[in-house]
């Protein structure tokens, strides 16, 4: 459905998207997953031609996307992160004037409207203004804009930003249900939970780059059946970096002034580890496990946690 | 495409058409007022009372019965009510000294009261154009009034006249008395007889006024040079919310579907000129409302013409100017000081003839001079309306070199 193939785009001195390349497969919800920063607006914007990529190729179903190409822009639906609507028209109308873009009109355009309202849970105020609605709500009606036309290919940047979490699950849900009714999606995320209950495959960008690439399994074999141990406190930088020599299958993933990251295999003992770090004079302040999952992968691409 | 954008700005527009109708209203209420303190009077009389002489030949109780509703309290702060005799008052009205001039004549009240045709006649200053209506307005609800009441009560006041005729019961005083109550009569109904709400049957069975049309050309004069002024003002503050949709991401939003920069861009001109023309028409409408300022039909073609192209080239200057400033806020300190070069030169504020005289010559490169002389030449000498054709070239030239200017600049500005 779409390939991103070696795209890269500076703004001046910063790297936002380094080499980028993934691929989309019709019907999937497809993963970008990054800290803020990453290039995520950026790898998106270059997908629906927003903005042009200094080197590389995006194609959708075999075309290539240009600004001169609006055509093939049809197939696509942007929610972008920021909710861009008309405040002064209602849920309704906005929907009529997006739909309308895209040369829906008369009865399907009506039902298609009905449709999405539903689906976004806004029948009871479609007819007020839009800005009498509370933030969650403008998310929504942004996110139904995006979809009016019934896309091919939805492109959401991060919808679930400032939303309760009651909203969040309702989002994701919607999301679903788009997927199920056959809308592929490109869905872009900080959060991990989101990610990992909502993708069937990811790509996981930090600083402008792909770190990896894959659907869930093969992503958590990165870290393999291994826990992640992050240790903060008191040591000397030598002492940290000689304890894989003491404990078996212990791996060092970073070291820092106070903080330390090792990988430890599932079957290994977590005491062994505990004890060897006391005797070798760390004085720890505060010990976290991750399990195998995209947390600890993440931490292990980047060595830093995922948080908002 | 574009249809759909520019559908989508003007019914956002009339969603919220308060900020609209103000601004509008600047160049609506300005010539009003402007009108209202130099159209009347042609500048001797700054008030809004209308004077109005009564030359009472009939003297009957009808007739004082008028007079009194001029006179009265209830009317007072609208009219000043002076008597006069015929003579002395045409020649007032010859030196503009009032609005207007009631003739009432002899055997005028006995014609009322036996429902036969007579005739006021009332003389309008040519140099006014709306206290003059006010007073016409006001005698022909009269005379209605009259006409009415002499219906309903047309026994009791048989018996009136009689006793009026044979001279016996009724001393001047007491026909005095008689007027004012039934002026008091009068003031009863007067609240759904006076408000012009009341459409004037075009069948007067008293009154055929001596028509004659007002003139506005006092007016004509202030607004030809201001219009063209004060349109510049409306659509710069109309152009300021052209970037709202960059703001609102709204324009990044069209732009990752089917709609092109450029039909953005074109979309945004266009309503900018639409806008423009709709606040323009507004300010014609109202004119010819109160002013009775109209545009003789057989000009029509070209003053629309006139009206679009100026429009067009006004709404390419103020592109123009918010495409070449590099920022929003620069763009809104240059236009006004600009347009108020333009007004200066162009004799918006002072007659061109006023200026000094090495200015005088350069009053061609403003698009107010043009505008303004155009419009004078429409209205004032509707005769000699083929010389505007050169108005309407240079304002052609100007709609395309600088909205196709200001098309390419915002493309690129919008780019990037
Ligand atoms: N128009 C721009 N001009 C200059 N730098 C930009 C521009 N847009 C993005 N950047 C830079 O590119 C990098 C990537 O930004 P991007 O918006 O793609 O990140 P993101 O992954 O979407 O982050 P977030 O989660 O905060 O939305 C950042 O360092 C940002 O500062
Ligand atoms: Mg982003």
């Amino acid at each position: 459905m779409l390939t991103v193939s070696h795209v890269s785009k500076r703004f001046k001195d910063i790297a936002a998207v380094q080499d980028v390349s993934f691929e989309i497969r019709k019907g999937e919800i497809f993963g970008l997953l990054g800290p803020n920063g990453a290039g995520k607006t950026t790898t998106l914007n270059m997908i629906c031609s927003l903005i042009k990529p200094d080197s590389g190729r995006i194609e959708l179903d075999g075309m290539e996307v240009t600004d001169k190409n609006p055509g093939l822009r049809k197939k696509l639906g942007v929610v972008p992160q920021d909710v861009a609507l008309y405040e002064e028209f209602s849920a309704v109308d906005n929907l009529k004037f997006w739909g309308g873009l895209y040369g829906l009109k008369g009865t399907p355009l009506k039902s298609r409207i009905a449709e999405v309202l539903s689906l976004v849970g806004l029948e009871e105020r479609s007819r007020d203004r839009m800005k009498t609605y509370s933030g969650g709500m403008k998310r929504r009606l942004n996110l139904a804009c995006g979809m009016i036309h019934n896309p091919g290919l939805l492109l959401l940047d991060e919808p679930t930003v400032g939303i309760d979490p009651q909203g969040r699950h309702a989002m994701l849900d919607m999301i679903r249900r788009a997927a199920k009714s056959g809308t592929t999606i490109l869905y872009t995320t900080h959060y991990l939970d989101e990610a990992e209950s909502l993708c069937d495959r990811l790509c996981i960008m930090d600083h402008g780059r792909v770190l990896a690439t894959g659907n869930q399994d093969e992503i958590k074999r990165i870290v393999g059946e291994n826990r992640i141990f992050k240790v903060t406190g008191v040591f000397e930088a030598r002492n940290a970096e000689e304890m894989p020599g003491r404990i078996p299958e212990l791996t060092l993933l970073s070291l820092r002034p106070n903080e330390v990251l090792y990988s430890l295999p599932v079957r290994q003992q977590t005491g062994k580890l505990i004890e060897t770090l006391i005797a070798s004079g760390f004085q720890i302040e505060n010990l976290s496990i991750k399990e195998p999952s995209l947390d600890s992968v993440f931490l292990k691409l980047t060595g830093k946690e995922l948080r908002d | 495409m574009i249809l759909h954008l520019l559908k989508k700005d003007i019914s956002r527009k009339f969603r919220e058409p308060f900020g609209f109708l103000i601004l509008t209203s600047i160049p609506l209420v300005f010539s009003l007022l402007i009108g209202m303190i130099f159209g009347p009077g042609s500048g001797k009389e700054p008030s809004l009372k209308v004077k109005i002489l009564i030359a009472d030949r009939d003297s009957s109780f009808v007739s004082e019965m008028f007079c009194n509703v001029f006179g009265g309290s209830r009317m007072n702060d609208l009219f000043s009510m002076e008597k006069t005799d015929s003579l002395s008052g045409r020649l007032r009205m010859e030196k503009g000294e009032a609005s207007a001039l009631l003739v009432i004549p002899d055997g005028f009240g006995d014609a009322v009261l036996d429902r036969k045709r007579t005739s006021l006649v009332l003389i309008k200053n040519p140099s006014e154009a709306f206290a003059p209506k006010i007073a016409e307005q006001t005698v022909s609800i009269l005379c209605e009034a009259s006409e009415r009441l002499v219906r309903i009560a047309s026994s009791p006041i048989q018996v009136i006249r009689k006793g009026i005729r044979e001279d016996s019961e009724f001393s001047e005083v007491e026909i005095a008395l008689l007027a004012i109550q039934i002026r008091r009569l009068i003031s009863k109904v007067e609240d759904i007889l006076i408000p012009p709400q009341i459409a004037i049957r075009d069948e007067k069975a008293v009154s055929q006024h001596e028509e004659k049309q007002p003139s506005s050309v006092m007016y004509t004069h202030i607004i030809s040079g201001f219009l063209t002024f004060f349109m510049l003002f409306v659509i710069e503050a109309l152009a300021r919310d052209l970037f709202q949709e960059q703001d609102m991401h709204t324009l990044s939003r069209l732009r990752t579907g089917p709609v092109s920069l450029a039909q953005f861009v074109a979309s945004k001109q266009v309503f900018l000129f639409l806008m423009g023309l709709l606040s323009y028409s507004m300010v014609w409408l109202m004119a010819g409302v109160f002013f009775g300022l109209k545009v003789p039909l057989r000009i029509m073609p070209v003053f629309m013409a006139f009206s679009v192209l100026l429009l067009s080239s006004l709404t390419g200057i103020v592109g123009l100017i918010y495409s070449l400033a590099r920022t929003r806020s620069q763009a809104q300190e240059i236009s006004p000081a600009l347009f108020i070069l333009f007004g200066m030169l162009g004799g918006a504020m002072v007659s061109i003839n006023n200026l000094p005289h090495f200015l005088q010559g350069l009053s061609v490169i403003s698009p107010v001079y043009w505008g303004q002389d155009g419009i004078k030449i429409l209205l004032l000498r509707p005769e000699d309306a083929s010389s505007v054709l050169i108005h309407i070239l240079i304002f052609s030239i100007l709609t395309v070199v600088f909205n196709g200017a200001a098309y390419l600049l915002f493309y690129r500005k919008f780019r990037s």
